[in-house]
């Protein structure tokens, strides 16, 4: 309630000063750094010709053949050899169409998610990423990635829906395509033929003030349309570490960006104060003159852009960001994350349905069971995608469930390695790892002695979720397994249950209060052994 | 993959191909609904009349011919090979890599919910070339599927590539499965065994795919207990202990020899599961013979058996030759009424190709080779239609042995040409009898009858076979 009333006192102070923040507008706008096309353009690339048409080649050599644009060496790979990453000019999805790319060559392998992970030195002498990706430059996210498939020549396209889903995400979102290339000890080659793109170029940023040096990343926010909000709440950078940060406006209404010392406080502080004086304000941008301000952008106004260079503080901690603008402070914020090593994004990676991708099972409204070959489950893994983004794998040899992932954007398992061409690699985990059981496993005990197992089967419930039959001695196993709480319930029903049956818990998991791994827990006919997968 | 109904109203799209047509056979693709990739492994027919097909991508779909309806039964197998139905219109075997799997509606709402084990025993690695092939049943209601071996190059013991890990149980075998989910091994000596069938006397045959000890495409008669050529296989076959030790000459007198030759490249380069045409008459005058598909190539072809001392061999004929077949015709069946053949084909990772295709005769017989067998100087040739004069220069022999080794690529020996010695048509003109010079056993003999004019006139729609001469008559 009280927030409420805060809102409408606040709204009515703006509406009173409007026609000066008309004027004050008006007067900044004039300041306002770099505008930007609102036309429906496609950008797009022909690399036939052998020359690079303005993509930078951000590491390796850069080689034409076959067509197109790659990397120059290929025949010989070692370790040593510099992963290629040719990298095209910024630009922004403008909603005007989707994404073609023409790739040719052998099949490609899985990128990582970031690309500054690519540009580490991998050491190996075997393997490595190869494929096209869309980069979001601001967290350096490989947000959509085609990892090309066995056929020679492959155009993949991403339809228009799909990219609106990225635009609706964050309307401003700056992006490169990388074409990444690598592959060591193989003879894979990815030339690039063409690339087009519904998207608008960024405008070449003015030149960092003198004495700064050289940015190493380039920081992108914008607003929300029709919301009070940046479109993104959180930014990353390493203590120290020299920046661009471009605040791009294609709302109604100007907005700021005023970096913070760190502290919860700071900036309810600065905007309230903003509020309080108004008439002061407005000449600074609607920046205070408080010590706590660490860098701040002109106010800029819509259509319009305003780029600063920031060197991050030294020290690591939690950095507020605030849009003082009257009014916006308490929904306009977010946090820069000054850490010793970024983070990986949190990268909600898009899934457009095409070929290759169509590889990467990712559960969407019912759970999903893919069988197949698992690394740490068995070469006939039974794989199963859940609701709840705690995936699990069963295997069927040891009739135990033998791993547990969690993918909270509902990724199961990659199926490319086998399926794709002639298959012959095992199924990839999609996610992260959280239970993988010893080779050996044998938690359940019945006191039948070293008997193995015996596979019966599944049976899918009307949730969708199977349960697994087998038999252990003389009695019959059933184990239903299903998202609960944090984790996955595994649901076991005994018939018969032997007096001294045990069940000797592994990492992860818990039965009732028991959780200490190595623990031999009696149970009977029914027991519930929970997996964590937080 | 998740489980969604669709419905697709028919489309007998044909799609036209701009060299003429073959006359005596029409050929029409019938489109998979949208986005799904149908890589067919195995099919079979429902009762009530849905064609049931299992893909290499783990779905079961099914295809309503009449309606034109496609809905998907299930999904999460591992890459089956092989599907027969069950009773009545809810149950469904299918081969998975690892076991043979009984898969149920239970509750009859169109989609299946169990997926019981029902037969397992080989061992399984995860190598890509250690599939299970199949799967016929027999009267007894026996399932039949065959192993193949895992790719480990240059492994041991059998020199110089091919070889499966000797410990891994019974990859090479053709084997059985009871109607109560025993598993039974049979035959050791398949390489890539792609796949099993049975004729409607009730033989269990299974083709071969070309490779180390494999000459070329086969297909092999799973006589009880009998060693059908690759030696790997060998290491679990507890009637020779020794066989690591076997050379190749020793394993050479053991091997039982191909009912029939599929000579690489002129049939194909990897043949696929046999289907005898048990339409009586409604696909056209080969009633009674065997059809064999192949991944690599747009091609189906044709054999005829007979027994001579006892054992299948025969010949081997072009039956299909059309680019809008497309590759990968990996499994076949007809429809039970109609008599329309269809064709489930894959081919990833050798070749391009996948989908669903229905062959119809056309009610029409050019000219061409029903039949050739063998008599105790010659061959006797059966035409489609009756033949105008021939004389014996219109009979091209030749011949040569397939070259039984472990390199991968076999040479044609001691090829040879052999004269026509004498040649009678019978009154009708639609069987010839040619005496050759030369006849021998253990050879594959090639017989080109293109000269031959039919007394129509017509062109002649296939003039070529190849016999395969294990044995001479008596």
């Amino acid at each position: 309630m009280k927030q409420k009333i805060k809102m409408m006192k606040l709204m009515t102070v703006i509406l009173a000063t409007l026609p000066l923040a008309a004027i004050a507008m008006a007067i900044f706008a004039l300041t306002a750094a770099t505008s930007f096309a609102a036309d429906n353009k496609t950008l797009s690339w022909e690399f036939g010709d052998g020359q690079v048409h303005g993509w930078q080649i951000v590491s390796g050599e850069v080689g034409f053949y076959d067509g197109g644009m790659a990397s120059a060496t290929y025949e010989t790979r070692d370790a040593e050899q510099a992963t290629f990453l040719a990298r095209s000019p910024m630009f922004r999805l403008n909603g005007g169409g989707g994404l073609k790319v023409t790739l040719k060559g052998g099949m490609g392998k899985p990128l990582p998610a970031t690309a500054r992970q690519v540009l580490a030195k991998p050491g190996t002498s075997k393997g490595g990423p190869m494929g096209l990706a869309l980069r979001r430059v601001t967290d350096d996210a490989y947000v959509l990635f085609f990892e090309k498939s066995k056929t020679h020549e492959q155009t993949i396209t991403v339809a228009k829906e799909e990219l609106d889903k990225l635009i609706a995400r964050s309307h401003d979102e700056v992006y490169t395509l990388d074409l990444v290339d690598g592959l060591h000890g193989g003879w894979g080659h990815l030339p690039l033929v063409r690339a087009s793109v519904a998207a608008t170029p960024v405008d070449p940023l003015p030149k960092p003030p003198a004495g700064f040096g050289t940015p190493a990343r380039h920081l992108f926010l914008g607003s929300k349309h029709g919301r009070l909000e940046f479109d993104k709440k959180e930014l990353w950078a390493t203590p120290g570490s020299k920046v661009s940060l471009t605040l791009f406006n294609s709302d109604e209404m100007a907005h700021n960006f005023i970096l913070c010392q760190p502290g919860d406080k700071v900036a309810n502080e600065l905007g309230e104060f903003v509020i309080g004086n108004l008439a002061e304000t407005i000449k600074t941008a609607y920046v205070p003159p408080d010590p706590r301000v660490i860098a701040h952008t002109d106010l800029v106004a819509p259509g319009t852009s305003d780029t600063i260079y920031i060197t991050v503080p030294n020290t690591p901690g939690d950095y507020p960001y605030v849009c003082t603008f009257p009014g916006h402070h308490q929904l306009m914020r977010g946090v820069l994350h000054v850490t010793a090593e970024l983070a990986e994004p949190k990268v909600d990676v898009l899934k457009p349905p095409m070929p290759g991708d169509a590889f990467r099972v990712t559960v969407t409204d019912r759970p999903i069971i893919v069988r197949g070959p698992l690394h740490g489950s068995g070469p006939a893994s039974i794989c199963v995608g859940t609701l709840s983004g705690a995936q699990f794998a069963f295997d069927p040899a040891r009739c135990i469930v033998a791993k547990t992932w969690m993918s909270p954007n509902g990724e199961l398992v990659n199926t490319k390695p086998a399926w794709d061409g002639r298959g012959g690699n095992f199924l990839q985990m999609m996610g992260q790892g959280r239970f993988s059981a010893a080779k050996d496993a044998k938690p359940l005990d019945l006191g039948g002695g070293d008997v193995p197992p015996d596979f019966r089967g599944y049976e899918i419930g009307d949730d969708g979720y199977p349960s697994f039959h087998y038999q252990l001695g003389d009695s019959t196993v059933l184990v239903r397994v299903v998202p609960a709480g944090d984790g996955l319930d595994a649901n076991f029903t005994l018939k018969p249950a032997p007096t001294g049956a045990t069940y000797t818990l592994g990492e992860t998991q818990s039965i009732g209060e028991a959780a200490e791994q190595g623990t031999a827990v009696k149970v009977g006919t029914n027991f519930t052994v929970h997996f964590n997968t937080k | 993959m998740q489980i969604h109904f669709l419905s697709l109203l028919a489309i007998a799209a044909v799609v036209s191909s701009v060299r003429a047509a073959d006359p005596d056979y029409k050929i029409t693709n019938i489109p998979a609904p949208d986005g799904v990739v149908l890589e067919v492994g195995g099919m079979d027919w429902m009762p009530d009349g849905r064609l049931m097909m299992c893909t290499r991508r783990g779905d079961i779909w099914s295809f309503q011919p009449e309606k034109g309806e496609w809905k998907q039964f299930a999904s999460g197998l591992h890459e089956p090979l092989g599907l027969v139905a069950g009773k009545d219109n809810d149950e469904i075997y299918v081969l998975q890599r690892a076991e043979l799997t009984r898969v149920t509606d239970t509750d009859k709402d169109g989609v299946a919910e169990r997926f019981e084990s029902f037969g397992k025993g080989w061992g399984y690695t995860g190598n890509y070339h250690e599939y299970a092939f199949g799967l016929v049943r027999d009267k007894e209601g026996s399932f039949y599927g065959a192993l193949g071996l895992g790719f480990f190059p240059r492994g041991e013991p059998f020199k110089p590539t091919w070889c499966s890990h000797g410990n891994v149980p019974w990859r090479g075998w053709l084997f059985k499965i009871t109607a109560d989910g025993k598993y039974v091994p049979l035959n050791p000596g398949c390489r890539e065994p792609n796949s099993v069938g049975i004729s409607p006397d009730g033989d269990v045959f299974v083709t071969d795919n070309q490779g180390s000890y494999v000459p070329s495409g086969v297909l092999n008669h799973a006589e009880p207990g009998a060693f059908l050529g690759h030696p790997d296989g060998l290491m679990f076959d507890k009637r020779h202990p020794d066989a690591a030790s076997y050379d190749l000459e020793k394993l050479n007198s053991m091997r039982k020899r191909p009912a029939l030759y599929l000579p690489y490249r002129e049939m194909g380069m990897s043949c696929t599961a046999p289907r005898w045409d048990t339409t009586g008459g409604k696909f056209g005058p080969f009633a009674g013979d065997v059809l064999i598909g192949d991944v690599n190539t747009p091609k189906i072809n044709r054999g005829t058996l007979e027994k001579v001392d006892g054992q299948f061999q025969g010949a081997a004929y072009p039956f299909l030759e059309a680019g809008e077949l497309g590759g990968g015709s990996n499994r076949m069946t007809f429809h039970p009424k109609t008599g329309a053949l269809y064709v489930g084909q894959t081919a990833r990772g050798w070749g391009s190709g996948h989908g669903l295709k229905m062959i119809e005769w056309t009610g029409k017989t050019s000219m061409g080779l029903q039949e050739v067998s063998l008599t105790k100087d010659g061959f006797k040739i059966t035409f489609t239609q009756p033949a105008a004069e021939v004389k014996a220069d219109s009979f091209t022999i030749g011949s040569w042995v397939p070259e039984y080794t472990g390199n991968y690529g076999s040479k044609r020996l001691d090829k040879k040409t052999h004269q026509v010695s004498g040649v009678k048509l019978s009154a009708d003109g639609l069987v010839a009898e040619v005496a050759v010079e030369g006849l021998a056993g253990d050879r594959l003999f090639q017989i080109d009858v293109r000269n031959v004019a039919s007394k129509s006139g017509g062109a002649m729609r296939n003039g070529k076979a190849y016999y395969t001469l294990n044995r001479l008559r008596k």
